[in-house]
């Protein structure tokens, strides 16, 4: 799944929400739900979120609630991509974090797992084909 | 019955004052960050909240522009 599939997948998902942006390790933002110059100042917030807990903390943030009166920030982060998030007001963080951790999962699965199963499937034919012969 | 009246009163009380709390708990401005190591810190106040906050807005204000 790319990472616009995995944002579309998100934003129908999660009722809670409003905004999200995927971003590569390179900081990049790799998709989003708003028009590219927001979702490039929503990735920035996202990564300064993560940059200053990590200035304040001798470790490696991976998961950031940021709750104002007004609405809240989610940035979680995996090995390759980070997501952010935005909602309303007093949102079910656990249902919010959940979501985006579902998103980071099948962008992660992508990538290096595919061939496993192509691997098996030779082997079954083979053992297939010596019963055969 | 009367006993009974005193004691209803006081738990309807305590459960209103605790929704209250709960309530207030949840509009309350914080930061809760959560680390590779499994640790998690939650601020609730402070210059470093306040800093956090800033940012936080910032990205409200991108998403609803």
């Amino acid at each position: 799944m790319d990472a616009q599939q995995a944002l579309a997948d998100l934003m129908e998902i999660s009722s809670q929400v409003d905004a999200a942006v995927v971003v590569g390790a390179d900081g990049s933002p790799l998709a989003s739900s708003l028009p590219a110059e927001r979702g490039e100042r929503l990735a920035r917030a996202a990564a300064r979120l993560l940059d200053e807990t990590a200035e304040s903390e001798r470790r490696r943030p991976v998961q950031v609630e940021a709750a104002t009166r007004g609405g809240s920030v989610f940035v979680v982060r995996d090995d390759g991509h980070t997501i952010a998030a935005t909602t309303g007001a007093s949102p079910t963080a656990g249902l919010v974090l959940y979501d985006l951790r579902t998103c980071l999962r099948a962008l992660a699965e992508e990538e290096p797992a595919a061939p496993k199963p192509t691997r098996r499937r030779k082997k079954a034919e083979e053992a297939g084909g010596d019963e055969a012969a | 019955m009367r006993r009974r009246s005193v004691v209803a009163a006081l738990l309807a009380a305590g459960a209103g004052a605790h929704l209250l709390r709960r309530r207030r708990g949840a509009e309350a401005e914080r930061v809760d960050v959560h680390y590779d190591d499994g640790s998690m810190v939650s601020l609730e106040q402070g210059p470093e909240l306040e800093r956090l906050l800033t940012v936080a807005r910032e990205g409200l204000a991108a998403a609803r522009a």
